[in-house]
């Protein structure tokens, strides 16, 4: 089921449209890189936090940039491809008829859920390793830099998605497909701006001692999207650039602990078992 | 409970509309069973529980002795839905193979041999989405009836379907049950139900109101009929004898009393001289019963 589920989702022409905005996304990103590679600001200087002047543009930072701007751009693609199928596949199964052929046969609902549902993450993650690694590949051709844990964004690019694709999944059995898409959306967008709080939190102490901080605290505690997200370029950025100090209060930096990741991941596991206990009583027509 | 499938005290409503009322129902191991009703009576959410895509609110389903809320129940069970849905992109052959992998019932050979049964082992390479609906109905049938099912639940097996299409599901049917296959079969066709089937369940707004075999259920209508070439001579012959009858195409309908009286009939019609083909009490039709139970004129038949 989980081979047909994937071939059906591979056939959808959602993924085609997806693969074709990513790959006019990274031609113009590559024209981008390529142009910015050609460019000298070795008299532009800047002071840095810890004193003297250094220049703006080293290799790192211009790396820094690149992956800073492509991350919310290939998030957003990503994230949204997510929503699409994983509100869809098993809702669309049932109310096509097609699901009743399987859930016929001899397997139990929890094969039927977990083999039909786990088709979308499998895809998403897979693309999203396509994503974000060509990306950083592609980067690291121009401006020469060392992404500071390849390992971690490999790990991380399931559980970021995790989190989407387990809610969606779930709010799509209890309240149909676009319902659960809208609502995972908004979820998602309100608790990425929270992240960035409480980054800003970590950063500023006014900040951290604010009645928002403690809100945003919650926030990503009950919807924990954006910690995968943040581990993934944590992992892929550069592990010495200038501008990453100055910009960390925008939450690309920073070290991501392990608990930080496990959270989402258990989040996604209870989430998901929800879903589980949804369709284990749901009529399939 | 005994039976290969049995359905004890079910009950299912949708909101304040009850799909099925209190059904207790058996299916004999190796029989064909009809289950007939009209449109929204029931019958679909009554293979639905069967088969587990519907919980019931209340009562218990078995299938050969395991609660049909255990998949296990269904390692036997083949099921052709009455809307067959496959993906577009698939041929039969790929539904099969996935199909195959779950269940392990059956082999490509036995899938082909059943798929040149229903003429159409040439569209196994094709996909669905370029097939008509006969062809994919009678794929689905195929696919469901590959091997030596034990039992096969079809619901309107022949939908969509022209002449040659029914006559063929009419034999894979039949060819199902003299292997022994046991069979619940939801059909409008009654003509085809009469012919596959030996027993028929009747339900009427979610209620079972009748359910035994063909032959109980089709009750003696008080007269004979006597098949011949030349139905006005006999009719007038017989008239003459003192017996009540009306000459119609090929026949000659005679008012008897049940069982009684039809050696009289028969010693008249000899007597007259007249060549005839056949003499046999009349019963009602399948479709006469159906008219009869779900009007509510008979609710005492099972």
């Amino acid at each position: 089921m989980f081979l047909n589920a994937l071939e059906h989702l591979l056939r959808r022409k959602l993924l085609t449209v997806s693969l074709i905005v990513f790959a006019v996304f990274i031609l113009l990103f590559w024209w981008g890189v390529a142009s910015s590679a050609g460019t000298t600001e070795s008299n532009v200087h800047i002071n840095s936090p810890s004193g003297g002047r250094q220049p703006v543009v080293s290799p790192e930072d211009k790396a820094w940039i690149a992956m800073a701007t492509a991350g919310p751009m290939l998030a957003t693609i990503l994230v949204g491809l997510t929503i699409v199928m994983g509100a869809s596949v098993l809702p669309d199964e049932i109310a096509s008829g097609r699901l009743s052929l399987w859930a016929s046969l001899p397997q139990s609902r929890l094969k039927l859920y977990v083999s039909t549902s786990l088709a979308p993450l499998a895809l998403s993650t897979v693309l999203g390793w396509l994503f974000f690694f060509s990306s950083t590949f592609l980067i690291r051709a121009y401006f020469p830099f060392a992404p500071a844990s390849f390992s971690t964004a490999l790990i991380a690019m399931p559980i970021w998605i995790a989190v989407t694709w387990a809610a969606v999944t779930t709010l799509s059995l209890i309240m149909g497909k676009i319902p659960a898409m809208l609502v995972t959306f908004i979820l998602g967008g309100f608790s990425a701006t929270m992240g960035s709080i409480v980054e800003l939190g970590k950063t500023i102490p006014e900040v951290g001692e604010s009645g928002i901080y403690r809100v945003a605290g919650i926030v990503t505690l009950v919807f924990p999207i954006e910690r995968g997200y943040r581990a993934i370029l944590a992992g892929l950025l550069p592990t010495r650039s200038t501008i990453d100090e100055f910009l960390a209060l925008m939450g690309y930096s920073g070290n991501i602990s392990t608990g930080e990741l496990l959270y989402p991941l258990v989040w996604s596991a209870l989430l998901f078992f929800l879903g589980y206990v949804a369709f284990r009583k749901k009529e399939i027509q | 409970m005994k039976g290969a499938i049995t359905l004890q005290g079910v009950s299912k409503s949708y909101g304040r509309v009850r799909a099925l009322k209190d059904v207790t129902v058996s299916v004999p191991e190796s029989s064909a069973l009809a289950v007939l009703g009209e449109n929204g009576a029931g019958k679909t959410t009554m293979i639905r529980i069967i088969l587990g895509l519907t919980l019931p609110d209340t009562g218990a389903v078995q299938i050969q002795g395991i609660s049909s809320g255990n998949h296990l129940a269904r390692r036997s069970v083949r099921y052709l839905p009455e809307r067959v849905q496959f993906p577009e992109w698939a041929t039969p052959t790929d539904v099969f193979r996935h199909m195959e992998r779950i269940r392990k019932e059956s082999t490509p050979d036995e899938f082909m041999e059943r798929a040149n049964e229903l003429n159409c082992a040439d569209l196994l390479k094709r996909k669905f989405g370029k097939m008509s609906k006969g062809q994919r109905q009678r794929l689905a049938l195929a696919l469901t009836t590959s091997g030596n099912p034990r039992i096969a639940i079809l619901d309107e097996p022949s939908s969509g379907l022209d002449p040659l299409g029914r006559i063929l599901v009419r034999k894979t049917v039949a060819k199902l049950v003299e292997r022994g296959t046991t069979i619940l079969l939801c059909s409008h066709l009654l003509g085809e139900v009469e012919q596959v089937c030996s027993h028929a369940a009747f339900l009427s707004k979610g209620c079972l109101v009748a359910h035994d075999s063909l032959d109980r259920l089709a009750r003696f209508t008080g007269a004979a009929e006597v098949q011949t070439d030349k139905p006005q001579e006999l009719a007038s012959f017989l008239t003459q004898r003192g017996f009540v009858c009306r000459a119609e195409q090929s026949a000659v309908v005679a008012a008897l009393e049940e069982g009684a009286s039809l050696h009289l009939l028969a010693a008249a019609t000899a007597e007259a001289g007249i060549p005839f083909i056949s003499i046999a009490m009349k019963r009602e039709t399948l479709e006469d019963v159906f008219m009869r139970v779900t009007e509510g004129r008979d609710s005492n038949v099972s």
